[in-house]
């Protein structure tokens, strides 16, 4: 027994499992009210029941407002809800999200086999939607003639954007005949309008229910001009709004959609302009900024730059050049090498020839001295000779020369009496007056 | 280099010049080729986007009172 389950333990185990099923979580059930309780909550408490078998059901106060009518036990209805546990009464129960009554059962069955089959087929794919015009000039609108929500719908676009073009086609929007005059309306709106609006105020489900058409759903799809439904309530969606290209609440919604508001689009184009303004000036001056940038490029501002490279290698060339010329420089080493070794040879010979040279000039000299000694002795001899003539020796001997007016004195009558005589003896010179014979000087 | 190049060619052909010069691929004289080109190009943006930024002036006085006046 160690295994024992609580009360809520259970309950929540039936929960989670019954959780687990999304076929439990919304699904359509037709039965026969019973029990029925309206609680001052706003909550209705009842029964759903056939000949076998019943469900208790509640349907909380946010839904039952939006049921078109007031249950009462026996009605025969067609709910949608899903399967709840009810922990306080160990109950499972239906929770109950809509009703219609058994009447409008079946064309609720209708609407959601039309809505499911239009759905596989992608009428409602989005994908498929057009995109409306921003700023259309011509409007169409398919509504009933006179109504309020034709006034709803003019009223709001020329608030709105008063300088479109509105066409009004006037269709039925109720009863059978209805969708075949809003088939032919939008067919006859096609093409000559930039949008569609297709509205009816709000209804009953039955005055609505021409807008859960098959025919207009495919017409709708097949339309080229952008469409906007706004058919009933807020809370009300049918077909045609699940074909439609944009599904607006309301007519007044509708209007909204279709044309821009013109003092909202006064303001979007002021500031387009500043946004045009600030943009080119901005691209400006990016540009102006990249232009400079290029100009900065260091070959533009010291084109040096471009030939440096050819320098560089150019200088790499030389200096390889250069490296040959060592070669030549050996050569040229080795040509002096050999240059100074014949220059010393040489000199060495020279210097040979040199010696032989002085020697032969010694000798010579010594020749031409011997043979000048005998030239001076013969010199010698010769002035010995000439002395054993020279009259000096003569007056050596005790003669002696006179002379007047250095005329040699050899007779006597050529004296001259009145004039100084010169005698010269062997060792000097008499300066004397000559006297005529028996004169007496004294 | 035709003269009737946009500003934004010209401009592409520039870069396209100075990444040129600057990967040093060239030889010499196609590289002064490309410079006198560079600089032809440089004069060439340099009045264009003179002339725009006049354009933008003139257009701003000639629109701004339109504009404004709404």
């Amino acid at each position: 027994m160690n295994n024992v389950w609580t009360v809520s333990y259970l309950l929540n185990t039936i929960k989670s499992t019954l959780d687990q099923n999304v076929l439990l979580k919304s699904f359509l059930i037709k039965g026969e009210i019973s029990n029925f309780t309206s609680h001052s909550s706003g909550h209705w408490y009842f029964s759903l029941k056939d000949e076998q078998a019943r469900i208790s059901c509640v349907m909380f106060q946010g839904y039952t407002k939006d049921v078109l009518f007031r249950p009462k036990n026996g009605d025969k209805v067609l709910v949608r809800g899903a399967i709840t546990v009810y922990n306080l009464q160990g109950q499972i129960q239906c929770s109950v999200f809509s009703m219609q009554n058994d009447g409008l059962g079946d064309l609720f069955i209708q609407y959601e086999l039309l809505k499911k089959k239009l759905f596989d087929e992608g009428l409602f794919d989005d994908n498929h939607k057009r995109i409306l015009p921003k700023f259309p000039n011509k409007v169409g609108i398919i509504t009933g003639n006179n109504t309020a929500a034709l006034q709803d719908i003019l009223k709001t676009i020329n608030q709105r954007w008063p300088i479109s073009e509105i066409t009004v086609y006037p269709s039925l929007v109720q009863g059978e005949q209805a969708p075949k005059s809003i088939i032919r309306q939008l067919l006859k709106a096609d093409k000559n309008n930039d949008v569609l609006i297709l509205a009816r105020g709000g209804g009953s489900i039955e005055d609505l229910w021409a807008f859960n058409n098959e025919s207009l759903a495919r017409v709708i799809y097949n339309l080229e001009t952008p469409i906007i439904t706004g058919v009933g309530h807020e809370t009300d969606t049918t077909i045609v709004d699940m074909v439609s290209d944009y599904r607006a609440p309301t007519p007044t919604g509708a209007a909204q959609v279709a044309v821009p508001s013109i003092i909202e689009t006064k303001r979007v184009i002021s500031q387009f302009k500043i946004d045009l303004t600030s943009n080119i000036k901005n691209k400006l001056i990016q540009k102006n900024n990249q232009l400079n940038q290029y100009k900065q490029s260091r070959f533009i501002v010291a084109p040096q730059n471009i030939w440096q490279y050819h320098q560089l290698e150019l200088s790499r060339l030389s200096q390889q050049l250069s490296q040959q010329n060592l070669v030549v420089q050996h050569h040229n080493t080795r040509l002096n090498q050999l240059r100074s070794a014949l220059n010393q040879r040489a000199l060495m010979y020279t210097k040979l020839y040199e010696q032989r040279l002085n020697q032969l000039e010694v000798k010579l000299n010594n020749t031409i001295l011997k043979s000048q000694e005998k030239n001076q002795y013969m010199f010698k001899n010769s002035i010995n000779m000439l002395n054993a003539y020279s009259p000096l020796n003569s007056l050596a001997r005790g003669y002696s020369i006179v002379k007047q007016e250095n005329q040699i004195i050899k007779l006597i009558e050529d004296v001259d009496y009145s004039k100084e005589l010169e005698i010269r003896l062997y060792d000097g010179i008499i300066h004397s007056k000559p006297f005529k014979k028996g004169e007496n000087h004294e | 280099m035709s003269k009737n190049v946009s500003f934004e060619q010209a401009m592409i052909r520039l870069s396209e010049i100075i990444e040129s010069l600057e990967r040093n691929e060239k030889d010499l004289e196609s590289s002064i080729v490309l410079f006198e080109e560079g600089l032809t190009l440089v004069k060439q943006c340099d009045k264009q986007l003179k002339s725009f930024e006049t354009k933008v002036s003139e257009l701003m006085v000639k629109y701004n009172d339109d504009t404004e006046s709404t």
